[in-house]
């Protein structure tokens, strides 16, 4: 298990640093001179040179990129190009903000996915697990503005249960941001509800195939028994694996919700900084997603193989 | 190809899919023709509801929604459907080279896909678009963000599809034909897209129409985002985005892109997962259900037999529902097992005793039912029980042991634990209940039963864990034992250990057994009455005695002679073979079920099914389904020359040239290290697959290679092959120095050596027909002038026609495609076959036409076999000289004669004791070994097999690697014991067993 760890552990650092150094590349080595956005295009050739040099733009690519590392994990940010805020303080502010979201979405999603993963796998090739899954496609096929607005039309604007959109500032406390959260992590469990749904089902279908469940059966245990302490302990233990792919597809999928539900978190300050063309906003705001989507994946492979005794005791 | 199409428009949810799908396809190349209006013109009528002039209506500047629904069809589909191409061809040419190559490329790609992985797809489109649009500062950018949109798709999906390949490829390039194209010297792009591709293709097109859906997907969200896709772009995502100000003045104009995007990735999706399953396999297999025990019969009828008999089964026949079809899997049964009887049960796969043995159980797959007769336990009619009397029976009265004991254990629940659940019937405390488990681990021989108890599945061997699941089945004392296949897929001396376990066992318990084999060598070894099951009947029913002594039945006569028994040699007896193979279900034949296949048939038995006799008059209590069966009794001689072929008489070849030498050959893995381990310093642990092992085999000759799994005896083959490149040591063949790597090997080298291996599943390309898959090494290796003829005389040559040419593998049985493989081989005319396991896969009654054919060949062609097995019999019936391995070590070797006779190495001693015969049923105390074969990575010193000699001497043996005996016969053996003494220990204990 040590040796499992330790090599989780070197595989994200490998990981942090590629992905890093993708995302400086991309920034850096595409077409455009971030000198010529700051001060516009008719701005005169000396003062762009000062501001280039001002900014250790004409060093070489490797020391610029080392340099760019150092101050992100030492956590000095700078500011933003737009608005001169300080860029820490701003990202990790709507950090927050994004996080409640993904937290209340997990939090209705997770449940709800396994009962009617496993329900449907239970029954598989029935009409029940026929609804299931046609209905389950067809969700996961609607794109999330297409989901939330039929939301905001329904539950909003008709049955006017909950607020259309999310005006939160920063007075408000935990609890009065409740109901303004409703909407976007509704919209975002459906999304991931139908994706999880259908791993769980599969997962339910092939365990009850093996000869184990036989096994269990043939001692003439309650199926009870045999569903939950044989069946179940196997077929969900994937799940985790699972929830940690879909946090990555939950990111993307918040970023659009964000949007469409004006709320203050990245998604919103993402598409804020490219409109603004902010391109140390844009690099700070995919930092840190991707640190958290890496030990997110990190965390799920530890208490995967915590939970799964086959890796646990190699 | 036709087959698939007509699949996808089977379910009603696919073919509505894929029709729409097509429908969309439709509108993006004709929209811009048909739609009334331009996207971009504007009307004065602003935001008017759908009319019949204007079917959306108008949005917000006038423009006309249905025109710029149509129209904006060809522009996302256009995105979507470029981007995912690229990705697809990117991805798969990635995923090919490194699935294939393997080493750092494929590791460094692989970890740079893990790291584009972890950037989410929609942040890494925002991030390359935000960069882009930033960067472009004023300039024109309709068809630069049209361009960086399709980037971003290629971009995000490549890793993914390059996955998907990959992990494709790394399964088929260890398949016997690419390995065999390897072998001809092909080239790369050969390999990748004529070999490999084709088999890649239908897990390549259920991911491309998934990412094309994600495309989709995408480029909508990107244009509802108004990022990278501007207006006034009739993208239905931006169209959506600029309705929902005005949505509660003009809806439509919000509703009607909605619903074309939902419509069209709804669609996507449908046909996908349509593909998805139609690629997947093609028998549907429904799952058991756990809520749903096999249907209840109502009780009609009742037992017959005297009231102590625990089963019996009357006029039974199951069917299972395939479709419309009623397919009757085993038809018209009469079995009777009494108390302490165990009732062997012997069939070829496909016979149907797998589905006799579930149905006496009352657990058929959903599909499966008895459509006949009734099946009594203790005269209850099973059938007719309901739940709970059911699960009263189950595990308490009646149980099962079931084959594979890997996966027939719960991997995540401790041994003790599952044990303990066995015991549960009982009212007793856990206490209780984990002592008499660990007593029940003690009594089934587990070593040390309180660790393993608190061990899980996979930390045992696979004797170990047979052991658990025998214990757990008879740990109740139930009246009743199933016993299904329990010794297949373990190695000989384990197989021999739990015969003698579960003879014991069941003896003691004065269990009633059924015990369900493809072996009739283990079934005689165990039990006292056998039936033999044929296309789902039983065609013979005896005394274990009688049938092994006087077999009636053509079949079991057949069966018996195709196995070669230990001792034989090809040069003195020649296996009967039988033509044909079992018939499907499908088309049972309406006569006797093996007419087709029968020396014997005569025209009654084509037009009439016979009855199973009872021929009590000759033989007491023996049944009999065969016409002829007072023929065959009476003049037996007849039949025995009809079986005859004739016999390789040819004595071996006594030449002295080495074709083959094999020099202190090493192939060695090492295992991976972590980063600690080598700041450590600590070195690698080592796999020694094979070590040390000097070896050579003369023209003309056979040298068979035995060993059990882990023997390294594979590995050797693949080292000797050029597949698994060897570390150390020399391999001359025909006194060229061969290279360790295949791609180094000239086409000289490559001509000489060919390979047989052993899944002729896999053996051949399925997308190749056999003409081309033996065209390709004529060409390649032999170029003969005359292709035509040669591939014509190749098929003659393994006793198939011409018409097989145009065939593909799908059309072949496992014979046949083994056949294929074989003239494959000798399309190159090598000096030297390596056949590795070339009938281990298939049924008995084939794997004698196979073995004849190879012994054939080899008198024709004069060629050289180096055949590995683990099948002693085998070996010993085709083999010139012996090779024994053990732990990736030689252990004795010599012509086969020697090998087979006293002296032998202890291990083959207890190898040639451990062989189950059909032959004899001799009680005599046979050695067996304990306990299990060491791991690899901690060899034992010395000597590696004193950890479980039976001969062991003591310090010695651990200590110092022993000599190596040779006698003038070049009959050679690794022992500390000298031969002479060697001799006398082991020809006194032969003759103890002949007096007995």
């Amino acid at each position: 298990m040590t040796r499992y760890i330790l090599r989780r552990l070197g595989l994200l650092l490998l990981t942090l640093f590629l992905t890093s150094m993708i995302v400086f590349l991309i920034t850096n080595l595409l077409p455009g001179d971030v000198a010529s956005i700051l001060l516009g295009r008719e701005a005169d050739e000396v003062a762009l040179e000062n501001l280039r040099e001002e900014m250790g733009f004409n060093d070489p690519l490797p020391i610029r990129y080392l340099d760019w590392l150092e101050s992100f994990f030492v956590g000095d940010w700078g500011s933003s190009f737009s608005s001169q805020e300080n860029l820490r303080e701003l990202v990790l502010n709507r950090l927050g903000a994004s996080l409640q979201l993904a937290f209340l979405t997990l939090l209705l999603a997770v449940p709800l996915a396994m009962l009617l993963g496993v329900y449907a796998g239970l029954n598989a090739n029935r009409w029940s697990d026929n609804v299931i899954s046609i209905s389950t496609l067809s969700v996961v096929s609607l794109p999330e503005f297409v989901t939330g607005l039929v939301l905001i039309q329904v539950l909003a604007h008709t049955l006017n249960w909950f607020p259309p959109s999310s005006i939160i500032n920063a007075e408000m406390s935990f609890f009065e941001t409740i109901p303004f959260m409703v909407l976007p992590a509704l919209t975002a469990t459906m999304v991931l509800l139908a994706y999880m749904a259908r791993l769980t089902r599969a997962g339910v279908i092939e365990e009850l195939q093996k000869p184990y469940v036989r096994t269990a059966t043939l001692k003439g245990l309650n199926k009870s028994t045999v569903l939950f302490k044989h069946v179940l302990r196997n077929a969900l233990l994937p799940t985790v694996t699972v929830i940690a792919i879909s946090f990555g597809w939950l990111i993307s999928g918040l970023i659009v919700i964000e949007n469409v539900f004006n709320y203050p978190g990245l998604g919103r300050l993402l598409v804020f900084a490219i409109d603004t063309r902010d391109l140390a906003l844009i690099q700070a705001i995919t930092m840190v997603v991707v640190v958290g989507v890496v030990f997110a994946n990190l965390l799920a492979d530890l208490l995967y193989a915590y939970l799964n005794p086959r890796i646990r005791l190699k | 190809m036709n087959s698939i199409i007509v699949k996808l428009f089977q379910k009603p949810s696919t073919a509505i899919g894929t029709t729409l799908t097509l429908l969309f396809l439709c509108l993006a190349l004709f929209g811009p023709w048909i739609s009334p209006y331009s996207a971009t013109e504007t009307s004065s009528t602003i935001r008017s509801a759908p009319s019949l002039e204007r079917w959306f209506g108008t949005d917000h500047l006038g423009r006309d929604v249905f025109s710029r629904v149509l129209i904006g069809t060809q522009s996302i589909l256009l995105l979507a459907g470029v981007g995912t191409l690229l990705a697809v061809l990117i991805g798969t040419f990635l995923g090919l080279l490194s699935g294939y190559w393997g080493g750092w490329f494929d590791e460094i790609l692989m970890r740079f896909f893990d790291s584009l992985l972890a950037i989410p797809a929609m942040l890494f489109a925002l991030l390359l678009l935000g960069v882009i649009e930033a960067a472009s500062v004023g300039t024109s950018r309709s068809f630069l963000s049209n361009l960086s949109v399709l980037f971003v798709i290629a971009i995000v999906y490549i890793p993914i599809v390059a996955r998907v390949v990959r992990s494709e490829v790394l399964s088929l390039k260890e398949k016997g034909f690419v390995e065999a194209a390897r072998m001809r010297g092909e080239s790369l792009l050969f390999i990748l897209f004529r070999e490999i591709l084709p088999s890649v293709l239908p897990a390549l097109s259920v991911e491309a129409a998934l990412r094309f859906s994600y495309a989709i997907f995408l480029v909508a969200s990107l244009g509802f985002l108004g990022i990278g896709i501007q207006p006034p772009t009739p993208n239905w995502g931006l169209m959506v985005n600029e309705a929902r100000i005005f949505v509660s003045l003009a809806p439509w104009s919000l509703y009607f892109p909605v619903a074309a995007i939902a419509v069209l990735v709804i669609s996507v999706n449908l046909m996908a997962d349509g593909l998805k399953s139609a690629l997947q396999s093609n028998i549907e297999i429904l799952p058991q259900r756990l809520f749903q025990s096999s249907q209840r019969h109502q009780a009609s009828s009742a037992p017959d037999s005297k009231s102590d008999t625990v089963v019996e089964l009357q006029n039974l026949t199951v069917s299972y529902s395939q479709g419309k079809q009623t397919l009757d899997a085993v038809r018209d049964i009469n079995l009777k097992i009494e108390p302490g009887q165990i009732y062997g049960l012997v069939g070829e796969s496909g016979s149907g005793k797998s589905t006799l043995a579930l149905a006496v159980m009352r657990y058929l797959s959903a599909n499966g039912s008895l459509t006949q007769g009734a099946i009594y336990f203790s005269g209850q009619n099973i059938w007719t029980l309901n739940e709970k009397s059911l699960k009263n029976i189950w595990g308490s009265q009646m149980s099962l042991v079931p084959q594979n004991p890997m996966a027939s254990l719960n991997p995540s629940l401790k041994i003790g634990e599952q044990m303990i659940e066995s015991l549960n019937q009982k009212d007793l405390s856990r206490q209780e209940a984990l002592d008499a488990a660990l007593n029940w681990l003690g009594k089934v021989n587990i070593p040390d039963p309180v660790r393993v108890s608190r061990s899980y599945p996979h930390q045992l061997s696979g004797g170990m864990q047979q052991r658990v699941l025998i214990a757990m089945a008879l740990s109740n004392s139930p009246k009743f034992v199933v016993l299904d296949e329990p010794t297949t897929g373990l190695d000989v001396t384990t197989e021999a250990v739990m015969l003698d376990l579960l003879r014991d066992l069941i003896r003691e318990q004065q269990t009633a057994a059924l015990y369900i084999s493809h072996d009739l060598g283990v079934v005689s070894q165990i039990a006292d009455r056998v039936a033999v099951l044929y296309a789902g009947e039983l065609v013979e029913d005896a005394t274990v005695h009688d049938l092994y002594q006087q077999p009636v039945h053509p079949y079991t006569m057949g069966l018996l002679n195709s196995v070669p028994k230990l001792g034989q040699s090809k040069r003195e007896v020649t296996l009967h073979s039988m033509q044909g193979q079992i018939p499907s279900l499908q088309d049972l034949p309406s006569g006797c079920v093996f007419a087709p296949r029968c020396p014997l048939a005569v025209d009654q038995c084509i037009q009439q099914r016979p009855e199973l006799e009872l021929i009590n008059d000759e033989i007491p209590n023996r049944k009999i389904r065969c016409y002829r069966w007072e023929e065959i009794l009476s003049k037996k001689t007849d039949l025995i020359e009809s079986l005859q072929t004739q016999l390789d008489q040819a004595d071996p070849i006594n030449s002295t040239k080495k074709l083959l030498e094999i020099v202190h050959l090493k192939t060695q893995f090492h295992l991976p290290r972590t980063l600690i381990d080598l700041l450590k310093r600590q070195p690698a642990d080592i796999v020694k697959a094979v070590d040390d092992i000097s070896l050579n085999l003369k023209q003309g000759r056979t040298l068979g290679l035995v060993g059990e799994s882990g023997s390294g005896k594979t590995t050797l083959a693949r080292a000797i092959a050029g597949l698994t490149p060897a570390n150390d040591g020399e391999i001359k063949l025909d006194e060229d120095v061969l290279t360790p790597k295949l791609s180094q090997r000239s086409k000289e080298m490559l001509k000489k050596l060919q390979l047989v291996s052993q899944q002729p599943e896999e053996a051949l390309n399925p997308y190749m027909t056999i003409g081309q898959s033996l065209q390709r090494p004529l060409q390649k290796l032999n170029q003969s002038s005359d292709a035509e003829t040669n591939l014509k005389n190749l098929l003659n040559q393994v006793g198939l026609d011409e018409g097989y040419i145009v065939r593909l593998p799908s059309q072949l049985s496992g014979g046949e495609k083994q056949r294929v493989a074989i003239a494959r081989a000798f399309a190159a005319d090598p000096a030297l076959i390596i056949c590795d396991e070339p009938t281990s896969a298939l049924d008995v009654s084939v794997q004698a036409r196979i073995l004849n054919l190879l012994s054939r060949l080899q008198q024709e062609k004069q060629s050289s076999y180096l055949f590995i097995t683990h099948d002693l019999a085998a070996v010993s019936y085709l083999a010139d000289d012996i090779a024994v391995i053990y732990l990736g070590e030689l252990m004795e070797s010599g012509p086969a004669s020697a090998v087979f006779e006293p002296p032998y190495h202890p291990y083959t001693e207890a190898l040639l004791s451990a062989v189950p015969s059909a032959s004899q049923q001799t009680q005599t105390k046979h050695i067996r070994l304990e306990g299990d074969v060491p791991s690899p990575t901690q060899k034992p010193s010395g000597c590696p097999f004193h950890t479980r000699c039976p001969r062991f001497l003591g310090n010695i043996c651990v200590e110092k690697t022993p000599p190596w005996q040779l006698d003038d016969q070049s009959h050679g053996i690794y022992c500390h014991i000298p031969r002479d003494e060697l001799k006398q220990l082991q020809s006194s204990l032969t003759q103890t067993e002949a007096d007995t």
